[in-house]
């Protein structure tokens, strides 16, 4: 069963399309979105959640049929401001969600508290952003998710908070009945949670597929621009010329054997995609 | 619905304790009003009906709009939440005047009880028909856009109540109760239509 379906989902502003996403989540995994600043994550979120309107797509989450209500009760939600009044302190925030979820439990969110050091009396507007997104993060697993839905949940947060933090989303997915859709630009946390990647840029996604073959299939090729020009058509996925000579992203399947391939990351594929991308390398999915 | 509620009373005792000392300061004065302060028995009651709509606008700026949206709640039961809140509360301040009456009463001030509770209902009514245009405005421009318009409709009913109360058109004695009954019946049905309104613009806005 998936968590999320998405087809086709559109919505135009006015200097700023998104235009016909499609992709799945399934379940006990997760899905990393990532796309620089602008390119529609917040956006995607905010459509699959009902706070923005759509202008077309249906949306499928746990199950639900397009047009259905959503089982939000099923759903925890990080936004990257937390939008708790500044006057609210975490005891207020657990009893008002008490009275909001019929699923909500208060020896978690304690326990969550505790476990993230949160003073329960301190005013939320004295918290660092730190704690603030921890407090965020407590209130949506308190009431036993099974899609965590995330915007940037680890943007803004020093080292170590986020280690901590991308280590509670991993033991939440250990679950298999649960999922996680989370978006970023630091590429890097995502790659240490995330089992899927969709890749959005100004809109569009460029790309989805599961992180492991993407980073089986692609790798870094430093060569000479007579070398890369040797290469078949379809293998160069995107170029960078250095003072040391061209840098390409390619598709190791196209590659002739013989050519040192090293390993790329996440966040070289992103920026190659991004910036160096050849124009039909990617066609968006 | 309970848990929203429970939000807004607990926001507006952290947010809005000035509220509540106007609040019993205005009661004090107004129950001992002579005509020229009439305006004290009304401004309670105003003052009440106008916090909602405040409070909507201060959720949008803070994000909370968006967070709520996250929650099981409808778009539909948040705004039913509002109005309700809104009815709550200008009802209590209703209640506290006649009781504030009631105990001056006691202590043997000369208090018109039957004067005092005309007054009270014609406050409620300028105060829910305050809240009927300025809910709608809200839920339709958002908490930036509406700032401008909330204020001038609470300006008009507050400031309009005091023009009346001190020029001596509104007097203590032999208000009649018609023209008061006619005034709730235009404005429940405009507070229906209101509350209709506001949950068919907010259900079309995209945060």
């Amino acid at each position: 069963m998936n968590a999320l379906e998405v087809r086709d989902l559109t919505k135009h502003y006015k200097n700023f399309t998104l235009d016909r996403l499609s992709f799945d989540l399934p379940m006990g995994s997760v899905l990393g979105l990532i796309g620089e600043n602008g390119a529609g994550k917040s956006t995607t979120l905010k459509l699959i959640l009902e706070i923005a309107k759509k202008d077309g797509g249906a949306v499928s989450v746990l199950g639900s049929k397009p047009g259905e209500r959503l089982p939000k009760e099923r759903i925890g939600v990080v936004m990257d401001e937390v939008g708790i009044h500044g006057c609210l302190s975490a005891r207020d925030l657990g009893r008002i969600l008490s009275g909001v979820y019929p699923n909500w439990d208060r020896a978690a969110y304690d326990a969550y508290l505790k476990r993230m050091d949160l003073d329960p009396k301190k005013q939320f507007k004295s918290y660092s952003r730190g704690m603030k997104m921890k407090l965020g993060i407590a209130a949506a697993l308190s009431h036993d998710p099974r899609l965590l839905i995330l915007d940037e949940a680890t943007s803004g947060l020093d080292p170590v908070i986020r280690d901590e933090v991308t280590d509670l989303f991993s033991e939440f997915t250990r679950d298999e009945n649960r999922a996680v859709l989370i978006s970023s630009h630091i590429v890097s946390d995502l790659e240490k949670i995330c089992d899927y990647i969709a890749f959005l840029h100004k809109g569009r996604l460029l790309l989805f597929e599961e992180k492991d073959r993407l980073k089986e299939r692609c790798g870094l090729l430093q060569c000479t621009a007579e070398e890369l020009s040797n290469l078949p058509a379809g293998a160069v996925l995107g170029r960078k010329v250095t003072p040391y000579g061209v840098q390409a992203l390619v598709d190791r399947g196209d590659v002739p054997a013989g050519l040192h391939i090293s390993p790329v990351d996440l966040e070289q594929i992103f920026i190659f995609m991004v910036k160096e991308a050849q124009p039909d390398a990617w066609p968006a999915v | 619905m309970l848990g929203l509620l429970y939000k807004d009373f607990l926001l507006l005792w952290k947010q809005y304790l000035f509220f509540f000392f106007t609040m019993a300061f205005a009661m004090m004065v107004g129950v001992t009003a002579t005509v020229t302060n009439l305006f004290f028995v009304l401004f309670p009651v105003l003052y009440a009906a106008v916090l909602p709509p405040s409070l909507v606008s201060m959720e949008e700026r803070e994000r909370w709009t968006a967070f709520a949206l996250t929650m099981p709640p409808s778009r539909r039961t948040m705004v039913t939440e509002k109005y309700l809140l809104g009815l709550l509360l200008c009802l209590t301040m209703g209640l506290l005047n006649m009781a504030f009456s009631l105990v001056f009463l006691a202590l043997g001030e000369a208090v018109d009880l039957v004067a005092r509770l005309e007054l009270t209902a014609l406050g409620m009514a300028f105060g829910l028909g305050s809240m009927a245009v300025q809910f709608p405005l809200v839920y339709w421009l958002g908490a930036e856009r509406a700032v401008i318009a909330t204020s001038v409709v609470a300006g008009l009913v507050c400031g309009g109540s005091a023009i009346f109360s001190f020029s001596g058109a509104l007097r203590p004695q032999g208000l009649p109760v018609q023209p008061l009954l006619g005034v709730f019946l235009v404005v429940l049905p405009l507070l229906a239509g209101s509350w209709a309104l506001s949950q068919w613009l907010f259900s079309r806005r995209s945060l």
